[in-house]
């Protein structure tokens, strides 16, 4: 069911056109927004939140998630540097007045949720990446929000770092929306129901997951080359994965007819990926 | 900053040095700039990647040299500015030579090292404190740090910070001074140099900072460093800063410095006749740098006597008293030198002093690399005779024109950087005359026009209004000569030059004068507007002219001195009719006093 | 007496908060060392004019480092709170307790120096402060880094100082007074102030949502 409709969303700063006209459905659970850096995921979501003026119309559609006539969003934007004075626990109270939330116990219970406990009293400017990441989450879920929009919530992190996040927001997409954008399949092969696919402003697939794979099927496969082949396959294909095996390579790839002598393979969400952005194009 | 340096020179380029304010914004704007681009990498979070890629210091040098290139287009901007302005105004090529010079050695090299002084400031302070640190101490290296601070200190009394504050300014001596149409711009190279020892200073503080960054003991490296570097910039500059270097006060009644004050504070004027005369000087005068005089003093003794006293401005130092190639002993005691002689010399004797000596002139009377300015009166060549060059008056310090009795032939040979103009005649800077008056040097950027006197004026003033300023002022002297029974002489020289100002010496109007006639020559710094100027004004002028060159009337005390003029003053506009709009308080009994002037030695 | 919100406002400014509080014991020290001075009223009246409204912005500035200059600021506007919140009341807040700080301090050195409280130097300090802090508001909306928004304040400043205000005629708001005293120009230079702060405060809301 959808909860958020986006309806001819154009933003266009000056004569660049960043996204252009976008309709986008979207569910419950966890949404995914993918694209290469500079396909408008960030505008999306700043349009979304409200922070920026756009043309066309994003109705929710779900209900409880205004409050006073607002829509509780929480947000965590690409980069979060705030609060680095203050300690973990400070901060999220310095948010929690300004979100008006009298709660003192929820200031807690999320702390622990994002497994921040054990930082607690330790300052902004002394956690590592992965515990930024975390706190800016935890700062997003403070006032109970119906919507989570965040913003490439695992890049430079380290792989568990990366796993902890997967997991906490997995756990979120259960309570509410939430809405991530990233450029790392990964991340979303792992969490996300549903997802859309940015190219330069325009949206060129989106879907349930499912769907999405299942539209690839026998289209994915991998096969052994020589070296000096491949760059004949490069122009003819979309290759997501190289691979050393002895003297040769084993390549993954993604096509509409596949070579004869390669084997097929179940598809990711990576291969969709690529397959609708193409290897190489950026 | 291109509106107020637009707002600055609009009037005239010259008036760049007036513009303290867009030094003081480059200043400020290059330390911000500088400190923003070291800070990032701690703001950003990227020190540590920089940290582990090591060669710190190329990476610190790239910014410097980035920030460095950036204040150069900018300083570029400036003087393209300036350029057009000057050319628009039709500024003479001096001028325009100048203010480029001014804007390289001056604006551009305080730009870089507020740079430096930016990236330091960030190597130390790395949170939002900074921004406190560095506007302070941008107010302070700027010209608003010599304009508030250091007057502010000076008023309380606080010397020491007033003096470093004064140590470590980059900006020109005076904010609101800095040119003039003799000199030209301030752009000494001693502070030039001064600046550029500076700029070294800083850089290898911010290099050891950076060094010692990540050593254990790096507060103890910064802090010796910090200390080193403090007691090194007072060294280099004592020793480079050159004091005889002019200052814009030359028009002003400040002291050079409080050296002055204190040689001064108990002095009154006073004229004791030597037992001698100087009848010739024949001197090499080196005026490049500081006054430097090689002469022979041809002497003729009056009565017997073991010693010569001689006057002359305490801060020369005396290189070599001799008498046929024999040297002599003697004391120098601020204005006063005692030489003692091989034997009693008879009256009427005549002997042949050799006396070299090299020096800083006064504040008065400058003298370097691009001018000089130097009065007849100004013993920057002995005068016969143990006197005072200068007193303390109302706690304002004067200057006492000095008498010689008889006529002194002079054959100088002067080494300037210009062409010379002097009382005497003069011939390829090759002076040669006779005069009771002394000898006065004066060059500069100086123009030269012969009509019905020999003029010698700077840029500055109009020409037609000069003649006619000249005429009406010779006239009102001739009648304040005639009125004192004085023999009438002719005005043959004029220096429109910036000369010393005087007050002339009434309680009540405290009028200040600019003109002083001595022999044939008047010198004044009065600007000639004719079409404002009043009556009043040529009478004061006048009457200032032959009164303050009077060393009887110098000598007397402020109390008969306010009377005398101010009963001569009523005394002459009640006569000639002459409208005022200064009150005069005439003294009770003035016929008495009129007759105490017309008693003075003239 | 102080919110743990605004605690945690001042602890989020860092050791920059207590850059004015320095500089109003600096003009209180000054004071106090004019005392014995020729030229105390003049020292002590210029100092009071040139340093106490000057830094009436800094606290403005420094206030809204974090959602306008530090990266990823943006997010205190899904917050709920209306611009005006995080803006202008912000500003006028500190602008408060600056003048309360200011007025004390002026206080106490027109009482070391001249034995007389002076009401209409009370008044202009007020109405200067004001004028400073909507300045500092404006600039900081307008560059969005702190460190330019000091150098904009400062730049006006020396510009005014060594101009005596004509550089930037329409805005100056210094009278330049050699000492205390009514001038008739007070009412002329405190309207201004008035004025302007209000044109500044309002560009400053207009602009600072722009993302």
């Amino acid at each position: 069911m959808v909860e958020i409709q986006i309806k001819n969303v154009t933003k266009k700063y000056g004569k660049k056109t960043a996204l252009n006209n976008i309709n986008i459905g979207i569910p419950t659970g966890i949404f995914g927004l993918l694209g290469s850096n500079g396909a408008g995921k960030t505008t999306l979501m700043k349009c979304l939140v409200g922070l920026l003026k756009y043309e066309g119309q994003i109705e929710i559609l779900k209900a409880g998630i205004k409050q006073n006539g607002t829509i509780k969003i929480g947000y965590l934007p690409q980069r979060f540097m705030l609060f680095k004075q203050l300690t973990v626990k400070e901060a999220l109270e310095y948010v929690a007045v300004l979100k008006k939330v009298n709660n003192k116990d929820e200031i807690d219970r999320i702390i622990d949720k994002v497994n921040l406990a054990q930082e607690r009293n330790k300052k902004v400017k002394d956690l590592s990446g992965g515990m930024l990441r975390r706190l800016g989450i935890a700062q997003a879920l403070i006032g109970n929000p119906g919507i989570l929009v965040i913003d490439e919530p695992t890049v430079g992190l380290d792989p568990k770092e990366r796993v902890r996040i997967r997991n906490l927001l997995s756990g979120l997409g259960d309570e509410m929306i939430v809405i991530i954008s990233t450029h790392i399949v990964e991340d979303l092969d792992a969490i996300a129901k549903h997802v859309a696919i940015l190219k330069e402003g325009n949206i060129i697939e989106q879907g349930s997951v499912r769907d999405l794979l299942s539209k690839l099927h026998g289209k994915v496969g991998t096969l052994t080359i020589k070296r000096e082949e491949l760059q004949k396959y490069e122009s003819g294909y979309s290759v997501s994965s190289v691979s050393n095996v002895d003297d040769s390579l084993l390549i993954r790839i993604i096509g509409d007819k596949l070579p004869e002598n390669s084997k097929l393979e179940a598809p990711k969400l990576e291969d969709v990926y690529f397959y609708y952005n193409g290897v190489g194009n950026d | 900053m291109i509106y107020f340096l637009h707002y600055s020179i609009y009037d005239g380029v010259t008036n760049l040095t007036l513009s303290g304010y867009v030094l003081q914004i480059l200043i400020l704007g290059a330390i911000i700039i500088s400190y923003q681009s070291f800070v990032q990498e701690h703001i950003q979070g990227y020190e540590e990647l920089l940290k582990v890629i090591g060669r710190r210091y190329i990476c610190n040098t790239a910014k410097l040299l980035a920030n460095c290139i950036f204040m150069t287009l900018i300083n570029a901007l400036i003087l393209i500015i300036v350029l057009i302005y000057a050319f628009y105004q039709g500024q003479p090529k001096w001028i325009i030579y100048e203010s480029v010079i001014y804007i390289i050695l001056y604006y551009y090299i305080c730009s870089i090292i507020s740079i430096v002084m930016g990236a330091s400031i960030a190597s130390l302070v790395k949170n939002k404190f900074g921004y406190g640190v560095l506007i302070f101490i941008g107010i302070c290296i700027g010209p608003l740090g010599k304009g508030v601070c250091e007057v502010i200190l000076t008023m309380l009394g606080i010397d020491s910070l007033s003096d470093l504050i004064n140590l470590i300014n980059i900006g020109q001596y005076d904010i609101r001074e800095g040119f003039n149409f003799l000199y030209g711009f301030e752009i000494e190279s001693g502070r030039f140099i001064h600046r550029g020892i500076y700029l070294l200073s800083i850089l290898s503080v911010f290099y050891i900072i950076e060094g010692f960054r990540d050593k254990r003991e790096k507060l103890k490296c910064i802090t010796t460093v910090a200390l080193a570097v403090l007691v090194l910039l007072p060294l280099l500059n004592m020793t480079r800063y050159p004091r005889y270097i002019y200052k814009p006060g030359v028009i002003g009644n400040d002291a050079k410095s409080v050296h002055d004050y204190m040689l001064y504070l108990n002095c009154k004027p006073s004229y004791k006749r030597a037992g001698f005369t100087i009848s010739k000087i024949k001197a090499e005068v080196d005026t490049t740098k500081a006054l430097e005089v090689k002469g022979d003093f041809f002497i003729e003794f009056t009565e017997d006597t073991k010693e010569v006293n001689l006057t002359l401005y305490p801060d020369f130092i005396i290189k070599e008293v001799s008498l046929d190639g024999n040297a002599l002993p003697y004391v120098q005691k601020g204005d006063n030198i005692t030489i003692t002689l091989p034997g009693l010399k008879k009256k009427q004797e005549k002997i042949c002093l050799r006396i070299e000596y090299k020096g800083l002139s006064s504040n008065y009377f400058f003298c370097g690399e691009k001018a000089v300015l130097l009065p007849a009166y100004f013993n920057w060549l002995p005068f016969p005779g143990g006197t005072t060059s200068m007193y303390m008056e109302n706690s304002l310090i004067k200057t006492s024109p000095l008498y010689i009795d008889t006529p002194v032939s002079y054959d100088i040979d002067v080494k300037s950087n210009k062409k010379v103009a002097s009382n005497l005649s003069i011939e390829a800077n090759h002076i040669v005359g006779t005069s009771k008056y002394g000898i006065s040097l004066i060059s500069g950027y100086l123009y030269h026009i012969e009509k019905d006197r020999e003029y010698f004026y700077t840029k500055d003033i109009p020409v037609e209004k000069m003649q006619i300023y000249t005429q009406k002022l010779s006239e009102y002297i001739n009648l304040v000569e005639k009125d004192l029974g004085i023999e009438q002489s002719e005005i043959n020289k004029v220096f429109f030059v910036p000369f010393k100002e005087e007050y002339l010496a009434t309680m009540d109007t405290n009028y200040v004068v600019n003109s002083m006639k001595i022999g044939d020559v008047l010198y004044t710094s009065s600007y000639p507007d004719t079409t404002r100027l009043k009556d009043e004004h040529f009478v004061y002028e006048a009457i200032a002219c032959l009164f303050n060159s009077n060393m009887d009337f110098v000598a007397q005390d402020l109390e008969t001195k306010t009377k005398m003029v101010s009963a001569y003053i009523d005394c002459f506009i009640t006569r000639n009719n002459i409208n005022t709009e200064f009150s005069n308080k005439k003294p009770e009994d003035v016929e008495y006093w009129i007759e105490r002037c017309k008693e003075l030695s003239w | 007496m102080i919110s743990n919100y605004r605690k945690l406002e001042i602890k989020l400014m860092g050791s920059v908060f207590i850059v004015p509080i320095i500089m109003l014991c600096i003009v209180v020290i000054v004071g106090f060392l004019s005392v014995n001075s020729d030229n105390a009223e003049y020292i002590a009246y210029s100092t009071m004019e040139n340093i106490i409204p000057l830094f009436a912005g800094w606290w403005g500035i420094f206030g809204m480092y974090e959602f306008l200059e530090a990266e990823g600021g943006e997010i205190m506007l899904t917050y709920g709170l209306n611009t005006f919140s995080l803006g202008i009341k912000k500003n006028l807040y500190y602008l408060a307790v600056y003048i309360v700080l200011a007025v004390i301090s002026s206080a106490v050195v027109m009482q070391m120096v001249m034995r007389h409280v002076f009401l209409d130097m009370i008044v202009q300090i007020i109405f200067q402060s004001l004028y400073f802090s909507a300045f500092a508001f404006a600039a900081m909306v307008l560059v969005r880094n702190s460190g330019w928004s000091v150098f904009i304040l400062v730049s006006y400043f020396i510009v005014a100082f060594f101009t005596n205000g004509q550089g930037l005629w329409i805005f100056n708001i210094y009278l330049f007074k050699q000492g205390f005293g009514f001038d008739e120009y007070l009412l002329l230079i405190c309207s201004k102030c008035f004025v302007f702060a209000v044109l500044f405060y309002i560009l400053g809301n207009k602009l600072i949502k722009r993302c």
